[in-house]
């Protein structure tokens, strides 16, 4: 569409590799090193989520500002669905879908580093799903789910993209997945896949987890 | 602190079952303020006077009615009494004050139920935190008859312990809200912690709701 893709087919080829990566669980790239300069990553979470009888599914994500000792910066240190923005722009949310029936990404979640505190070393990106135990829903009916990293807030043409992962649905009663996360190594960020479960559908909360983290969080609903 | 109600997602028109819940149960139970002495023999008591009230709005957020300890029925609300005292030997598991809302015979002008409970001010007692305990609890009961024991089994829609610091410096709270919506009754918690005690509280909360539907 008028696009210069370069002279030959092979040279299409060499620019796409070179541009997106495809990582798999636990792989990681050196954003510094892939993006050198830009400071904006957007990590666009997707999933499909219908289930067979019937019953809506709603997928919260959410990203938590961590210190080096693992636990949030501050008791109110989460990008979630109620609050959208982090940091005063250090970590953006784009708010909640709550069917999973949208095309593309289904949430996103934008990360300013030059934002970002100097003591956060780590943002997870995690996703919940909402009243889990009360629905009886895990990620084993969850299918597609995938992280696409994005460098800048809005950009979604091939050359913006970074990475790719593909969850593997290897976590099937949980309720709770870290998707990804952003760590800083040696003053460089870097960017992992990692498919974590926080705990099994029938058996944990979602408060509970986030008061894993150091959060504090209200005591209704136990969802 | 963080919260991550969502609110709007329990239908009461049908449980899952498909059986009707028409009965929604507001009860709360707490404690005396008790002091001990030498070799834990109780030195004093302070009474504790909690209000549970529950504030009906119309459909553009007009103040219909509120049901409180002096005013204890409206159609389909029933107030079953004050309690000004609270437990007074340790935590009996009975709910001290219940409201009963049989959604079916709330009037027809009513679109909006609200949940509240604040502390009645005395000189002694002020905020939540200096009292030892407080269980709130709002359900569905499996006769739809109120129980009174807390460890009667209900469906809980919404649960607040207050006896924690979290709440400390408050005395009131906006719990939920049952409202109508397609010709259905839904609930949803809310836990929204004020400042508004005393009689003129439950006055200053018919005000307050109205920003919350």
């Amino acid at each position: 569409m008028g696009k210069d893709f370069g002279p030959s087919p092979f040279f299409l080829i060499t620019k796409f590799y070179k541009q997106m990566i495809q990582l798999s669980k636990g792989g990681n790239i050196n954003l510094a090193k892939e993006a050198a300069g830009i400071t904006v990553f957007r990590m666009g979470l997707a999933w499909d989520a219908n289930a067979a009888g019937g019953g809506d599914f709603d997928l919260d994500a959410a990203a938590i500002p961590l210190k080096e000792d693992g636990k949030a910066v501050g008791p109110e240190a989460i990008c979630f669905y109620h609050q959208l923005d982090w940091g005063n722009g250090a970590i953006k949310h784009s708010g909640d879908e709550r069917t999973g029936a949208a095309a593309g990404d289904d949430e996103t979640i934008t990360i300013d580093t030059a934002k970002l505190p100097a003591e956060v070393a780590k943002v997870v990106v995690l996703v919940n799903i909402h009243d889990a135990k009360n629905r009886q829903q895990n990620f084993g009916m969850v299918h597609n789910a995938k992280v696409t990293l994005y460098k800048g807030a809005e950009g979604v043409a091939e050359s913006d993209i970074l990475a790719k992962y593909d969850l593997e649905e290897d976590a099937s009663m949980s309720r709770c997945l870290i998707f990804c996360e952003l760590y800083k190594k040696d003053g460089e960020w870097k960017f992992k896949a990692i498919n974590e479960s926080k705990g099994s559908f029938n058996d944990v909360i979602y408060r509970d987890i986030l008061r894993g983290y150091g959060l504090d969080v209200n005591n209704t609903p136990a969802i | 602190m963080i919260n991550l109600s969502k609110g709007g997602r329990i239908n009461l028109s049908k449980d899952e079952s498909g059986n009707s819940l028409d009965k929604i149960f507001f009860g709360s139970n707490w404690g005396m303020i008790v002091e001990r002495g030498l070799f834990g023999i109780s030195k004093s008591k302070t009474k504790v006077d909690l209000d549970s009230s529950v504030i009906l709005l119309g459909e553009q957020g007009n103040l219909i009615e509120t049901v409180y300890f002096g005013h204890k029925d409206e159609p389909g609300i029933h107030h079953y009494g004050d309690d000004r005292i609270g437990d007074a030997n340790g935590d009996d598991g009975m709910d001290n004050e219940t409201i009963e809302v049989t959604l079916s015979k709330v009037s027809a002008s009513v679109h909006h139920v609200f949940f509240v409970l604040n502390i009645y001010n005395t000189d002694k007692v002020q905020k939540f935190d200096e009292i030892p305990y407080i269980g709130i609890r709002i359900y569905t009961s499996p006769n739809n008859k109120p129980k009174q024991r807390i460890s009667d089994p209900v469906d809980i829609l919404a649960k607040f312990n207050l006896n924690n610091t979290e709440f400390k410096d408050k005395s009131s709270v906006i719990l939920g809200e049952a409202y109508r919506r397609n010709g259905e009754w839904k609930f949803k918690a809310i836990g929204d912690f004020g400042n508004f005690s005393g009689y003129t509280g439950i006055s200053e909360m018919e005000s307050y709701v109205k920003n919350l539907i």
